[in-house]
């Protein structure tokens, strides 16, 4: 016996946030010994009704994700959907509440009840994205699409450019600085703006929008006032959203906002439906935040790798590339979840019908069969494969670019204007078991 | 003006991930625009016309390749 012993090593608690709260270097060695012992297991989460597949190689989500037939995004995506609905049912709404009471419901259908009520907001006719299905899907997909066309995301590089400015131009050189809430402010200010989202009311939009980013995990251990106060805030932002739609609607949807293209916009031959409509505003807000928490990991990890900062200040062809390498290294989102609409093998387990799996792209993304040194924060890895940051196939980003243009460009302002920066104090991580960010990362810039 | 070479010691592809999943690479400017409008064609033709040379390179990134 040494003291090396593998066995030593606790296999991941996938439904716990407290596993994702601990330090990375343990967290991915946890997650390292059930890739390579179990690449496809069987977990059950204490206090779930039933386990779930855990499927940890990047080969196998790849597989996941092109194939839609398959596995279906109907009943759930992420994990806490699948929860026990007696633990989390103060966290839905009314119609949620009565749908789950209903008797001889599979598994699969109290998944979905859970994973619309969350995102719902109350509103029974909300209708996402991320819980449909070929060939619905595809069609309330071209209408975001669309409106987010390559070359709308192209023609803002100019305003970008300038918002970027002019946040950085606050930024003040050796005092110590939030950078969430500075620089991370831009792509929400885009966001708002580009939506047309009233001056007036941005800011507390952007505060809105925030608590969303709660709100669509539910988690059996969040106490009542948290509950509460996430509840009040996503309740005054989805009446904020309702009104801004109504007030297109109403004026004829003219206007060149997003708003504007989603109330003039058809979808099968009619206007598009009330509940899709509202599930794109609420898109086009939170896009600010989520691009905010990738913001901040390259802030971060440019802070604690500063000879790879100044490769970005002599090569600043490589800030795409270093974009990339943080979405790999730091994922926002842990993972992803699909239902199995038919009996299949993967790594020679078989997955039934209705069994729910989750693809953990934090897995893949150290995945060594696909990466080498993957423990390594690298700006000049080389991206023959993708990372899995994005999702995989017809449910992947479909903010992807607009995300990375986002970055790219203020990265590339910013290392113009600071070429130096350092820690000022310890990150702020929040993070739940489906999704992490930061609250507030100190520091200080050096002309 | 379609080159692959980036500063000497890097070496560079496009990439480009077409939403509906594929993951396209191309090592020049016109081998990616080549290589997405094929794949337009093949597997999108109805919005095979909606996407100009401007617009694959734009939502191309050019990575590094090993
Ligand atoms: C900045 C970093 C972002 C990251 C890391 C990210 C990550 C992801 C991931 C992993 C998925 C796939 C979920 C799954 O298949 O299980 C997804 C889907 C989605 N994302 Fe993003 N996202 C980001 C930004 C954005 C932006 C800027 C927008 C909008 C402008 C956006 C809108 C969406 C939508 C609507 C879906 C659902 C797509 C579908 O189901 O077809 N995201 N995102
Ligand atoms: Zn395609």
């Amino acid at each position: 016996m040494t003291t090396a012993d593998a066995t030593a090593v606790q296999w991941p608690a996938w439904e716990d946030a407290a596993f994702y709260a601990q330090d990375p270097e343990p967290m991915y060695a946890a997650i390292a010994a059930q890739r390579n012992a179990a690449p496809v297991y069987w977990y059950e989460p204490p206090g779930y009704p039933t386990g779930l597949w855990i499927l940890s190689k990047w080969e196998d989500q790849r597989f996941v994700g092109s194939h839609p037939e398959l596995f279906s995004s109907r009943y759930g995506f992420a994990i806490g959907d699948a929860s026990d609905p007696a633990t989390v049912i103060g966290q839905l709404p009314e119609w949620a509440k009565q749908a789950l009471g209903q008797e001889n419901l599979t598994h699969a259908e109290r998944r979905r009840f859970v994973a619309k009520g969350k995102l719902s907001m109350g509103d029974p006719d909300f209708e996402g994205l991320i819980l449909s299905d070929p060939p619905r899907h595809g069609d309330i997909r071209s209408v975001l699409m669309k409106a987010l066309r390559p070359s709308l995301v192209r023609s803002l590089r100019t305003r970008i450019t300038e918002i970027a400015d002019e946040f950085i131009a606050r930024v003040e050189p050796e005092v110590e600085t939030d950078f969430v809430t500075s620089v991370g402010q831009i792509p929400a200010a885009l966001m708002t703006e580009l939506t047309g989202v009233p001056p007036e009311m941005r800011e507390r939009f952007i505060e809105l929008a925030s608590a969303q980013m709660l709100a669509i995990t539910i988690d059996p251990n969040r106490d009542a006032a948290e509950v509460a106060r996430i509840q009040g805030l996503v309740e005054e932002f989805h009446a904020y959203c309702n009104e801004l739609l109504a007030e297109r609607r109403a004026s004829g949807g003219e206007g060149d906002d997003l708003a504007s293209i989603i109330a003039r916009s058809e979808f099968q031959g009619a206007p598009v439906p009330h509940g899709l409509a509202i599930s794109f505003i609420h898109t086009f807000v939170n896009a600010g935040e989520t691009t905010r928490a990738l913001l901040s990991f390259v802030a971060m990890a440019l802070a604690q790798h500063p000879d790879q900062r100044r490769l970005l200040v002599e090569h600043p062809e490589l800030v795409a590339n270093a974009i990339d390498e943080t979405l790999r290294y730091y994922p926002l989102n842990w993972s992803g979840c699909r239902t199995a609409t038919q009996d299949v093998e993967i790594g020679g387990q078989t997955i039934h019908k209705g069994d729910y799996v989750m693809m953990v792209y934090a897995s893949a993304n150290r995945d060594e069969d696909v990466w080498e040194r993957p423990n390594e924060f690298d700006v000049t890895r080389s991206f023959d494969k993708d990372h899995q940051s994005f999702g995989y196939g017809e449910h992947s980003c479909p903010g992807a670019l607009l995300a990375r243009t986002d970055s790219t460009i203020i990265f590339e302002r910013l290392l113009a204007r600071f070429p130096d920066w350092d820690l000022a104090g310890p990150p702020g991580r929040w993070g739940t078991p489906f999704l992490q960010g930061m609250s507030s990362l100190p520091l200080r810039f050096h002309t | 003006m379609s080159t692959a070479d980036g500063p000497k010691e890097f070496e560079f592809h496009w990439v480009l991930d077409c939403p509906c999943g594929e993951t396209l690479t191309g090592l020049t400017e016109d081998e990616i625009v080549e290589v997405s409008l094929a794949h337009l064609g093949a597997k999108h033709p109805d919005m095979a016309e909606a996407y100009e040379r401007e617009h694959i390179l734009f939502m191309a990134r050019r990575l590094i390749r090993s």
